[in-house]
């Protein structure tokens, strides 16, 4: 019996519980423990999705990318993910339409990331007063913001800039590589 | 009767690497390198490698021939068999040949299905503590499964890294076997492999390179697709040689005049035949 990740679509032989090519969990798994995890919280993950209009197709990260010298956006590259073709990519994320945005591994988020490690509603990264401020969700493996020496787990709202190191998850590490706001 | 032969097989081969050396060096003045990155049990590619390498001055095996896959204990003694009859044979220690993942990835499985684990074990074990962290050759090429190590930016800080350590429990050796290059690190950033493991990036390895001498690094340790990356401008390899994550199995082959030329080279897939290297086809 053979299982196919749902992520890269690689065929893993039963006995592995994560892709050997991607590192992506089975999903059927993942989905089950989550279930238990929303559970106990309530409707509190569901209510935290911002309105998914202007969605693109979906597509390995999705964000909006329209540029425009006068809008304002946060830039990211992803430095640590399981899915080898996303290494190195960067990620214009849009704040001009929608002052918070959000981060996770459902389609429906802006910044969609393909890790089994990252919840489905993970975090939420939001404009506010010409800053940039980073919050976790209720995500289940937690998000980090590194200090210089390790990643320390964010408990409330955190400000983020150029060249903050962000880990979602056990296996997402991105750097904010430029921003704006207007 | 059989269990005593595999576990004299292991014995003699830590007889033969004699004083446990963290850094084992060799000077070869012609011919060319073959280097061989993680089979984990793929017994075929490692008969194929040493097949493709009769004439080559030297073939390196750079650690993980154990875990995962299907003929793992078979792959480990004939590998180690084959570094007792030819000292052009090299086997750098890699992240699973180690206590800390033989339980969770496969290799005690194997053994207890063989019912040999109780009885080669502790024999392989006290190998894998005497399995050098790098292999330096002609002092400019380095070989190590993971990566440099935050802590040891000299190759003298290396060098006198304790050895017979099982897991390995000592932070530095630990993370010569675990860590990654990634072209968009500054310096060192913990990695996501778990704790003590770092990612590292150009400007580190380029520091590190520049102090040891060192013109090209190979490193095994991360499936590629394709079976190996170049990375660093081309002065760090990955190489990957076994298929159990359905990409290819590559080899390098390293020319040792002064060139430097290489050359990567694909194992044929299983199912079909599996030519002679100057079979014709």
């Amino acid at each position: 019996m053979t299982w196919f990740c749902t992520k890269c679509g690689s065929q893993n032989e039963e006995s592995e519980s994560t892709c050997v090519v991607c590192g992506s969990g089975r999903i059927s798994e993942m989905e089950s423990q989550q279930g238990v995890m929303a559970e106990g919280q309530g409707s509190q993950q569901p209510a935290a999705s911002p309105p998914p209009e202007q969605q693109p197709p979906p597509s390995p990260v999705s964000a909006h990318v329209e540029e425009s010298p006068e809008e304002s956006y946060l830039e990211f590259q992803f430095v640590q993910t399981p899915m080898e073709s996303l290494m190195g990519k960067k990620v214009k994320i849009n704040f001009s339409v929608f002052p918070s945005v959000s981060v996770g591994r459902s389609p429906e988020n802006v910044m969609q990331i393909p890790d089994a490690s990252v919840s489905r509603m993970h975090a939420k990264i939001m404009l506010d007063g010409g800053s940039y401020y980073l919050e976790d969700i209720g995500s289940s493996n937690g998000t980090f913001l590194y200090d210089g020496s390790k990643f320390v787990e964010i408990k409330e709202k955190t400000k983020i800039q150029e060249k903050s190191l962000v880990k979602f998850g056990e296996g997402t590490i991105v750097k904010v590589t430029s921003t704006r706001s207007v | 009767m059989i269990p005593e032969m595999m576990a004299d097989t292991f014995d003699r081969y830590v007889e033969k690497l004699g004083v446990p050396a963290p850094v084992r060096k060799m000077d070869v003045e012609a011919g060319d390198a073959v280097f061989v990155g993680d089979t984990h049990g793929a017994l075929d590619v490692s008969a194929y490698a040493l097949a493709v390498a009769r004439n080559s001055s030297v073939v390196c095996f750079v650690g993980d021939l154990v875990d995962r896959g299907k003929n793992q204990l078979h792959n480990l003694l004939f590998v180690v068999e084959s570094a007792i009859i030819s000292g052009r044979v090299v086997i750098v220690r890699g992240n699973h040949e180690s206590t800390l993942t033989n339980d969770y990835y496969g290799f005690s499985d194997e053994l207890k299905s063989m019912g040999v684990f109780d009885l080669i074990y502790p024999h392989i074990v006290r190998l894998y503590g005497r399995l050098p962290y790098a292999f330096l050759l002609n002092s400019c090429v380095l070989a190590v499964h993971g990566g440099i190590a935050s802590d040891l930016p000299s190759l003298a800080d290396w060098e006198s890294l304790p050895m017979d350590d099982p897991e390995p429990s000592n932070q530095g050796a630990f993370q010569i076997l675990w860590n990654d290059p990634r072209e968009y690190v500054d310096g060192f950033l913990p990695g996501t492999r778990g704790e003590g493991t770092y990612l590292f990036g150009p400007d580190a390895f380029s520091e590190f390179s520049q102090k040891n001498g060192i013109r090209f690094f190979v490193r095994a340790h991360e499936v590629k697709k394709a079976g190996y990356e170049y990375m660093f401008q081309g002065k760090l390899v990955s190489i990957f040689s076994s298929r159990y994550h359905k990409g290819k199995a590559a080899l390098l082959r390293l020319s040792l005049e002064p060139d430097f030329r290489q050359e990567i080279m694909i194992v044929p897939d299983e199912g079909g035949p599996i030519l002679w290297p100057n079979d014709p086809l």
